[in-house]
């Protein structure tokens, strides 16, 4: 880390209130510094843009919920789902069934398979809270703004800004397990995104197709003086803060291209073929297909444990609803299910947990023209060989407006799970150490449990 | 107790340093000023200092004054005797007397703060260090700059330390160094040099970039009478794109038989933005209401609305065209525009929103009265007028809304729908039309009482039309509005980081234009490019400048060399750099107004798509676009003429590698090349013969344009 980042880092956590962002220099790194790290860990973190509407991706099954369900999400309202339609799953821990979405066949397999597990009505939270405790100060700021809950999903710190975010704040806690390698331990399919951001190095952002590298090199003298300059440029008068930031994207793309571009433009991989029956428009496929053949590819990266970032968008279906979700489903569930059986064929299934985050989930009640409004608690999913599959955690809410669950009127789930909860059982499973928990989560000690169950520890 | 130098009182009282800068001219001294003031810092004491002796500054240089001494890179020029042009005045250096004043000097041109500390045996005269211009009675005069002073509080340690600079962004920071502002402390001489780069800098900031042209032309006439000439320009207008319906006959397809006539790519044409986008690069690249183009461009990337969602080419036409038409107009106005555009009801499904169905169980849709607050007018959160939280009692932000007032105003806006297509009955629920404004159908508006902003209340029993206009003005009146959408259009011009007092002065501009109008965009935008933080020859505090967005980095870089294009090149090229035209991938934008750089809290909007894929991306588009000789007209566009770079002006002196860095360095960096790029360049360049000035003239260009240097500008 050089000092303008050590320096910004502490200017950071002075800004903060209460001091939440991490401080780098509380980590235990020489904790990891005496475990000798022969295996790898992925996380795989699939944002979904826009807030996905939960309420139809896991309903209620049996005649009393569907009944509850049906009669708010009306047939006439246009987003009613079927009964018929729905993809029957059983929660090994609980008695009534659920139905997937219609597109999820693929997540239906591996929820059957106990590959996958739902995690219910998890949200931002500032502390738990009871409905009569819906209250400013107690619940997260800029509720159902889109950017304010992005932030606050990515970063876990829903009650003031934080500029970095916990995939960057798990990476930098676990560094010192990738001391062998250049390789950034954050890498993103999908450009930049607070939750990337740690305060270790600068998150890698490759392309989901085409190569990566400058145009014009080669060995001739007038290519390998431009190379020079280039270089030599990158490295001079730094002391505007932006021109430095520019410089410091730049000179890491450049210094990693030659490694990375014969990875992503790799056309023999073990796994092409689980990628090749999607559709070239379908992001998330080629996302997660560059993911899987970075760790097919760790040898050549050294990398021991890797946070990655994908995202579709789209999802904010105010209107169109049912559409839209077929569409954006329909690409998402067999690009998640392609991603799991690639990390089979890899034999990296039980070290790569993907998981699912939003925006927020959506009102219960329809909107005019087809659609539903931003809300708060929604469900979400994780999928690896490591989770204890074929399980819902957490509880269901009440489909009912103004119900027990409801913050308000139109069904806004107030969540019983804080994403905190959900970041830190994945962190543990990844190998942050249990001291280190409460600096990558720094609100996590406000909740009764920092370990969901959802993933096998041993 | 000591007698020492009390604090030094700047000359010029505080309260007219800004007005006397706004209304500054661009010219240079009629004389070249002759010497140089150049800036130390002393990382051990924490002093500035000046000194325009050359071989002074080469034994600072060399250690004669101790450890610690850098030069800041900040200088001014100044004169070196008092009779090279008339009216000059000495500035008196006072050094502290050793035991017994500061080990620091001080500069002064007020003869009687001079007389002062020369009755103070705390200080030691030097003698006269320099010359600079005599203020005139409204300030410094034709031809100068004013030189800011600050001062670091220093007396009751014995400490005294004052720091002068010609940036005022700089100065006006120096409170993070424990520094007060003390105002003006002298005029400064402007070279030719100094004059050319701000004139340059002003046309980044205000065009879709400088033309050598039109940077002769801004140092002929000057700031002020450049900026009524854009005013005053026609304004742009899109083409009458014809209507079609919105959904795509299977008569309409793409047809690639010759000969390519303009209706030969029917689908491509109509049904995506194919053709605005090119235009909009075209009109871009050569109109000449370039300040309202700029101003549009960012307005529209304010109140977005996106080809992700509406690919209608004549209806995306006609909504852009709000931004070109209102650009000086009032905001107001364009609140107006925008909520009864039927595109943005498209976009943001207000159109056909309706009163509450207890048939169906379906409430008003929310998303149009959330974004018309969240992003268009006042955002989340109450701000002081310079752009801070207001904060409560107990110093936390206040909400400017919470989930009722949402509610109320989606009730309110409830009713609208699309235009009536020409020849067909009305319905309640028109069929997708985007000729025209959205129209209120009464049988769908909710009648109710709403919660409006601030606690005000619209009484039951309103229309559509007059609930539309409470709703509006509401928004509108709302104290946020000056320096929430006033902080944004300085980000998107000038600077990704003003200061809290410039967004201030301009947000003081929006609540009143002078002449008692609210909302005066005109008066707002002439506020932001004459502020001293826009102005000015020097530009060195470190968060100064924005990074240069694909659409401004492509069209600067045209615009710089002599570009001929029919917009299909640029339009393909943002595209590929996550700035596809009027195809924002949300209504967030491309990026957020308050993303910051990489573990920082430096703002950099344009940083959010800038990162290891898109900057290689970057490099290569300006690789593709200097290395082709040209690029030929796209075979499937009715009349295309491909596009041509000029590098004539270049090629002349790629000869000498120094002359064509030094033109780079004049034209493209205004002068903020250092020695270091130079020679890194140079060098560069000399590897390819003398011979071959075209491959020497794009090894220069590629190395400066694909800098940081250039990509943030600065």
């Amino acid at each position: 880390m050089n000092t303008r980042r050590r320096e910004f880092l502490r200017r950071a956590t002075a800004l903060t209130a209460g001091g939440l962002v991490a401080n780098l220099d509380l980590f235990s790194l020489s904790a990891w510094a005496q475990t000798a790290l022969s295996d790898y860990k992925a996380l795989v973190c699939v944002f979904l843009y826009g807030g996905f509407d939960g309420n139809n991706t896991v309903v209620p099954l049996d005649t009393a919920g569907y009944a509850q369900y049906a009669a708010v999400r009306t047939s006439a309202s246009g987003i009613n789902i079927a009964q018929a339609n729905l993809l029957p799953i059983q929660p090994s821990n609980l008695a009534t069934p659920y139905g997937l979405h219609p597109t999820m066949a693929g997540l239906q397999t591996l929820f059957d398979e106990r590959k996958l597990a739902l995690v219910a009505n998890v949200g931002t939270l500032v502390q738990p809270i009871t409905k009569a405790q819906y209250l400013p100060g107690l619940i997260p700021t800029s509720l159902y703004s889109h950017s304010d809950q992005q932030a606050q999903w990515q970063s876990s710190v829903s009650n003031s800004i934080s500029r970095t975010g916990w995939g960057g704040r798990i990476a930098d806690a676990v560094a010192a397990a990738n001391a062998a390698t250049t390789f950034p331990t954050v890498t993103s399919l999908s450009g930049t995104a607070l939750y990337l951001n740690g305060s270790t190095g600068t998150p890698l952002a490759l392309p989901t197709s085409g190569s990566f590298g400058l145009s014009g090199i080669g060995t001739s003298a007038s290519q390998v003086a431009r190379f020079n300059a280039v270089n030599a440029i990158l490295g001079l008068d730094r002391a505007n803060e932006l021109v430095a930031s520019a410089a410091d994207i730049t000179k890491q793309a450049i210094d990693l291209s030659a490694m990375v571009n014969g990875i992503v433009s790799n056309t023999n991989s073990s796994i092409r073929d689980l990628f090749t029956g999607f559709p070239s428009n379908n992001s998330i496929a080629q996302q997660l297909y560059q993911i899987a053949k970075l760790i097919e590819a760790r040898g050549t990266t050294g990398a021991k444990r890797q946070v990655f970032f994908a995202s579709l968008g789209g999802f904010d279906t105010h209107g169109n609803q049912t559409a839209t979700l077929d569409n954006l489903f329909g690409q998402l569930a067999p690009a998640l299910k392609a991603f799991y059986d690639a990390t089979a064929r890899l034999g990296v299934a039980n070290q790569v947990t993907s998981f699912t985050l939003s925006d927020f989930g959506r009102t219960l009640q329809p909107a005019s023209g087809g659609g539903t409004d931003h809300a708060w608690g929604n469900h979400q999913f994780v999928i690896g060989g490591a989770v204890n599959g074929g399980a819902m955690y957490g509880s269901y809410p009440t489909l009912a407006m103004g119900g027990p669950d409801d913050a308000e009127k139109r069904g806004r789930w107030i969540p019983t799970l804080a994403v905190d909860q959900l970041g830190a059982t994945l962190a543990r499973w990844f190998g942050v150490a249990t001291g280190d928990l409460a600096t990558v989560f720094p609100n996590l000690q406000r909740f009764p449990s920092s370990d969901l169950g959802f993933l096998n520890l041993s | 107790m000591k007698k020492c130098a009390a604090a030094p009182r700047a000359f010029f009282p505080r309260r007219i340093v800004l007005a006397l800068l706004l209304a500054q001219p661009l010219t240079a001294s009629a004389v070249e000023p002759t010497a140089t003031a150049i800036e130390f810092y002393n990382t051990d004491l924490k002093h500035y200092f000046v000194t325009a002796g050359a071989g002074e500054a080469a034994g600072i240089d060399a250690g004669a004054a101790g450890p610690g001494w850098r030069r800041t890179g900040a200088s001014f020029h100044v004169w070196a005797n008092g009779h090279e042009v008339p009216g000059l005045i000495p500035v008196c250096r006072f050094y502290g007397t050793p035991g017994v004043g500061p080990n620091s000097h001080f500069y002064s041109a007020s003869s009687a703060e001079c007389e002062t500390l020369r009755q103070d045996p705390g200080w030691l005269d030097e003698g006269i260090a320099f010359y600079v211009n005599a203020p005139a009675l409204a300030g410094c005069p034709s031809g100068t700059t004013a030189v800011y002073r600050s001062y670091n509080n220093g007396y009751p340690r014995n400490d005294s330390n004052h720091r002068y600079t010609i940036d005022y962004s700089l100065w006006a920071k120096m409170g993070t160094e424990g520094h007060s502002p003390e105002g003006v402390a002298m005029c400064s001489p402007l070279s030719s040099a100094q004059v050319e780069a701000d004139a340059k800098r002003l046309l980044e900031q205000a065009t879709f970039g400088p033309s050598e042209a039109q940077i002769a032309h801004v140092r002929d006439i000057g700031v002020n009478a450049f900026l009524e000439e854009q005013f005053a320009a026609a304004a742009t207008q899109y083409p009458p794109y014809p209507w079609v319906p919105r959904n795509k006959p299977d008569s309409c397809v793409d047809d690639s038989t010759p000969p390519i006539g303009p209706e030969s790519y029917c689908a491509r044409d109509n049904y995506t933005l194919f053709q605005l986008q090119r235009q909009f690069y075209r009109n871009a690249l050569s109109n000449a209401d370039q300040l309202r183009q700029r101003v549009a461009w960012a307005l529209s990337q304010i109140l977005v609305t996106s080809g992700a969602e509406v690919q209608i080419n004549y209806g995306m036409a006609r909504y852009q065209q709000i931004f070109l038409d209102h650009a000086f107009g009032n905001y107001q106005n364009i609140l107006r525009a925008v909520t009864v555009s039927p595109v943005m009801g498209d976009y943001l499904n207000m159109v056909n929103n309706d009163k509450p169905n207890t048939t169906n169980g379906t409430g008003p849709n929310e998303n149009y009265a959330r974004e018309l607050m969240q992003l268009f007018s006042i955002g989340v959160w109450q701000l002081n007028p310079d752009g801070g939280h207001k904060l409560d009692s107990t110093g936390t932000p206040m909400a400017t809304y919470g989930q009722e007032e949402i509610s109320g105003l989606a009730h309110a806006l409830t009713g609208w729908t699309f235009p009536t297509v020409q020849g067909q009955a009305p319905r309640s629920h028109n069929p997708p039309n985007y000729l025209g404004d959205m129209f209120g159908v009464e049988i769908n508006h909710d009648t109710n009482s709403k919660l409006l902003l601030n606690g005000q209340t619209l009484t039951a029993g309103g229309n559509t039309a007059s609930d539309l206009t409470a709703v509006i003005a509401s928004v509108f009146n709302h104290p946020n509005v000056g320096p929430f959408i006033g902080r944004q259009l300085i980000q998107k011009l000038v600077t990704s980081n003003p200061t809290p007092a410039y967004v201030a002065r301009v947000a003081a501009v929006f609540d009143n234009n002078g002449l008692g109008v609210r909302g005066d965009l005109k008066a707002v935008v002439r506020a932001i490019l004459t502020d001293p933080e826009a102005r000015g020859p020097l530009k060195l505090d470190p968060q100064y400048g924005k990074l240069r967005e694909p659409v401004l980095a492509l069209t600067h870089i045209g615009r710089a060399l002599g570009v001929s294009s029919d917009g299909v090149a640029f339009r393909n090229a943002s595209r590929g750099l996550s700035q596809h035209v009027y195809f924002a991938p949300t209504v967030f934008n491309y990026y957020a107004a308050d993303n910051t750089l990489p573990g920082s809290n430096t703002a950099g909007p344009e940083f959010e798509i800038l990162n290891s894929t898109t900057t290689l991306a970057r490099s290569n588009v300006i690789y593709s676009l200097l290395y082709s000789n040209q690029i030929n007209p796209d075979a499937s566009v009715y009349g295309a003429t491909g596009t041509t770079f000029n590098l004539s002006a270049y090629q002349a002196v790629a000869g000498d590698a120094d002359a064509l860095a030094e033109r780079m360095n004049r034209y493209l960096l205004h002068g903020t090349m250092s020695a270091g790029m130079k020679t890194s360049i140079v060098n560069a360049v000399n590897a390819i013969s003398t011979s071959d000035p075209l491959n020497r003239t794009r090894m220069g260009l590629y190395l400066v344009l694909t800098s940081p240097h250039f990509q943030v500008e600065r």
